[in-house]
């Protein structure tokens, strides 16, 4: 039995299957579950993080009830961040809460501040859920919980009496704040070492060329495409953040630099928030990590096309070795890309940006979606013959994928579906909760993806993007 | 502290050594997951295992010797191990730990049974002949592909780099590794080639096309079998054909076929060297098949080549034609890889044809 003052555990999707008997997916740690372990450790509680799918898939037999036998921590935080955990969150907190009556548990992420009330009315076995970012308020709630006062803990729900509280105080970090945290102290996970070799969110243990580190650049967006839960208006509604926010270059390259020591080989990076409106920010960091020597390879979205200049700086910085580009066209039809996307480029756009990709020598990674609003089955035949195109023309694209859209909790066509052109099958917790546990159980769903769009049903836009995947794939 | 055996490719060694992977997942490799699976009895054995020693020291790994390992069944239906050359990594290059890799490697794979280990060993300049050439000529190395497996390494950078050589073969030799074969690479003047061939097509018994997708005598040379052959160079002795058949279509003529009364007798198959390309290119040059049309390749390596009789005036003739359509594209220097040194009709024709060793490969074998 190990005593220790806050243990984070991270939820991992588990999937009933005919064969294997489960999958486990959504495996990736949000990056801020490891910012808020170094800085409650930092200022004095013992802390640790457990990853139940890695744990689950280092040992078959691993199990929940073994893990709250090995640790009795004082507060349990749960990361509920992504939707898909939505069963699996709340079972590991049953179990903690029936295997130790006293112990704590919160919970944290867009997924749980999106459905604060709705989780503590509906799952008395959490006691709280911190609406927005984390890192302070862990640690004011590791404070303030031997006097039972929880008022004082910013951006905290919680119950008081039987009745559902709201703290007064609101956190959003600044500059500074943001600045003091550590997202490299990937040592604070259990196992971390074989965590390296998780590339992708379904992926699992299988020897692999490269390991890879989550790089945390910044938080925010400044826009809102339909889909996305992570936009601009859902930062304002559940963090409070109006606009994004940057770590400074030189804390990146700290990081780096620590994912060199750990040989992590590529660093995944997925934060532009204003496309290409402004990227100078990238110019100066990859300036200085040429400038520092580090010898890194870059798994890098941007989000939306970018300058022949932002390329050429883009190549140099980087180790060839898996250093890829992502771009997510979503549709062939420039029409549905205009009404889903917060950076809308064209067609001719998109295509002289391939041009320059091809000619710096990068490849590229293109995802392509289904579900969109306004797509009807014209629009999804435009997206097949770009998507033919430009495998034919660009053999530096190295993946392309069409994947259907899930409903986010958050995004605009789930807070006005309406306006989206969309039917929703999830409006509330419950919703995602009982669908995950029906995965869970191997039990037939009635709705994967949570809605259905005014031109296509949800059988359609499945079977749409496997249509794509069949038809379009860089190695035919 | 310990020593470790990790399954992953480190960044270092792509500076320190820039190497070539056309292996023909070659699109995958950017995401680090090039691993097609072998069946093979009750499991599945990933068709690449980049293999690193290292020692973890807290929340730091230093790491300390690679080597590319390529599984592969033969048709004993054993499990083949096939390595190419080991690379150190770090500062300490204490030979032991050669022997070391191998040893982590045979527990790895112990669970499988019995293993046949093979290392694919550079050795630059291994004789006077060759050391003689490059001072006199101060000629390129070894052009690629300069491996029998999907990745070729740039030699020129790892001959600074690999364990001191006798110190190696030492190690490996201890460990019980026996010398099965040793390749030679040659090089030639493109025009040398043609002058002493002295070939002309007409009083030539065998027709030799570059491209016979247009004519009738149409052939796949991927229905070649190595049985077909009774001259051939060492990826057809034996079952490392690693190296994708098909590439040399891929960018047009690269290849020289001979028929005998419209009967298929041999083929020679040639690359430009890649190593010449942009370095941008490195390490997938396939992404930018453009830039491999239009370069301006020097080197050309005849890479495969097979015989289905015995005659020198067939391998002189698609050795002429070849080197014809090499000259054709600007390239000036002709070299031929993977000729077995115990093969003397082969070494004896290209002495007299004037082609000069400039690098070998030694084969070691040791079944575990």
């Amino acid at each position: 039995m190990k005593d220790i003052d806050c243990l984070i555990v991270h939820p991992t999707t588990r999937i009933k299957t005919r064969s294997p008997t489960k999958v486990l997916t959504n495996v990736i740690l949000p990056m801020g579950s490891i910012a808020i372990a170094d800085y409650i450790d930092r200022n004095g509680f013992s802390t640790e993080i457990v990853h139940t799918g890695l744990e689950e898939m280092l040992n078959p037999s691993f199990t929940i009830e073994a893990l709250f036998k090995e640790y009795t921590p004082t507060v349990l935080g749960i990361d509920l961040h992504w939707y898909p955990h939505s069963y699996d969150a709340l079972r590991i907190a049953e179990i903690a809460k029936n295997t130790y009556e006293n112990i704590f548990i919160v919970l944290g992420g867009f997924t749980a501040s999106c459905f604060t009330e709705e989780l503590l009315q509906k799952f008395e076995y959490v006691d709280a859920i911190v609406k927005g970012d984390a890192e302070i308020p862990m640690l004011d709630l590791l404070n303030a919980l031997p006097s039972q006062d929880l008022s004082s803990v910013p951006n905290l729900f919680y119950r008081e009496n039987g009745s559902i509280k709201q703290s007064k105080k609101n956190y959003c970090p600044s500059q500074e704040q943001f600045d003091s945290f550590n997202f490299h102290r990937i040592s604070l996970l259990r196992n971390w070492y074989n965590y390296l070799q998780l590339t992708h969110e379904n992926d699992d243990l299988r020897q692999k060329l490269k390991r890879q580190g989550w790089l945390c650049v910044g938080r925010g967006c400044a826009v809102n495409c339909s889909y996305c839960g992570g936009g601009h208006n859902a930062q304002c509604l559940l963090t409070g953040r109006s606009t994004p926010l940057f770590r400074s270059q030189e804390k990146v390259i700290e990081t780096l630099k620590a994912f060199e020591e750990m040989k992590i080989s590529c660093a995944y990076c997925d934060f532009d928030p204003y496309g290409r409106t402004t990227r100078e920010y990238y110019f100066k960091l990859f300036d200085m990590i040429r400038k520092e020597g580090i010898d890194i390879s870059a798994q890098f979205l941007v989000w939306d096309v970018t300058s022949k200049k932002f390329l050429a700086e883009f190549k140099r910085t980087y180790n060839p070795l898996y250093t890829t580009l992502t771009l997510s066209p979503e549709s062939g039809s420039e029409m549905v890309r205009k009404l889903n996307k917060g950076f809308y480029y064209s067609d001719s756009e998109l295509f002289s940006w391939l041009d320059f990709s091809k000619e710096n020598c990068i490849p590229i990674e293109l995802y392509f979606t289904t579900g969109l609003t306004g797509e009807t089955v014209k629009h999804f035949g435009e997206t097949v013959q770009l998507g033919k195109r430009v495998v034919e023309e660009y053999p530096n694209i190295v993946h392309i994928a069409c994947n259907p859209i899930f409903l986010e909790p958050g995004s605009p066509r789930f807070l006005d579906p309406q306006k989206f052109g969309i039917i929703l099958k999830f409006s509330k917790f419950i919703d995602f909760y009982l669908t995950y546990k029906k995965f869970a159980l191997g039990v037939p769903v009635s709705s994967r993806l949570g809605y259905e769009t005014e031109h296509m049903t949800e059988t359609d836009v499945i079977r749409f993007a496997n249509y794509f995947n069949s038809q379009v794939n860089v190695f035919t | 502290m310990k020593i470790r055996l990790d399954i992953r490719l480190p960044l270092s060694l792509f500076r320190k050594v820039p190497f070539l992977f056309t292996a023909s997942n070659y699109k995958s490799f950017s995401m680090g997951t090039p691993f097609d699976f072998l069946p093979y009895h009750a499991s599945e054995i990933p068709a690449l295992l980049p293999c690193t020693l290292c020692i973890k020291e807290g929340n730091t790994i230093n790491d300390l010797l690679f080597s590319f390992a390529f599984p592969f069944i033969d048709n004993d239906e054993r499990l083949v191990i096939y390595f190419n050359h080991p690379v150190w990594i770090g500062n300490n290059r204490d030979p032991s730990l050669i022997h070391y890799l191998f040893e982590e490697i045979t527990t790895y794979f112990r669970e499988l049974g019995k293993v046949v280990l093979v290392i694919e060993s550079q050795i630059a300049y291994m004789c006077d002949q060759a050391a003689k050439y490059v001072m006199e000529t101060g000629s390129s190395h070894s052009a690629y592909p300069t491996s029998l497996t999907h990745l070729s390494y740039d030699v020129s950078k790892l001959s600074n780099l690999t364990p001191p050589l006798k110190e190696s073969l030492d190690q490996l030799q201890e460990a019980g590794f026996k010398e099965y074969s040793r390749l030679l690479c040659y090089e030639c003047e493109i025009e040398t080639v043609l002058s002493n061939l002295h070939v002309s097509d007409q009083k030539l018994p065998y027709e030799i096309l570059t491209d016979p997708k247009d004519k009738n005598l149409t052939i796949s040379l991927e229905d070649v079998t190595p049985s077909d052959m009774i001259v051939k160079n060492y990826s057809f002795v034996n079952q490392f054909t690693f190296i994708s058949p098909q590439y040399a279509f891929e960018f047009g003529d690269y290849s020289a076929i001979g028929f005998h009364n419209q009967q298929f007798i041999g083929f020679f198959q040639w690359t430009p060297n890649l190593f010449e390309l942009p370095k941008s290119t490195l390490p997938i040059p396939f992404l930018y098949p453009d830039l491999i049309r239009t370069h301006k390749f020097t080197t050309g390596k005849i890479f495969r080549f097979g015989m289905k009789i015995k005659d020198s005036d067939l391998f002189k003739g698609l050795l002429h034609k070849t080197a014809l359509t090499m000259r054709e594209k600007g390239v000036n220097t002709c070299q031929i890889g993977y000729i077995d040194e115990q093969n003397d009709f082969l070494t004896s024709l290209l002495d007299r044809v004037g082609f000069n060793v400039i690098h070998s490969l030694q084969i070691l074998k040791k079944e575990v």
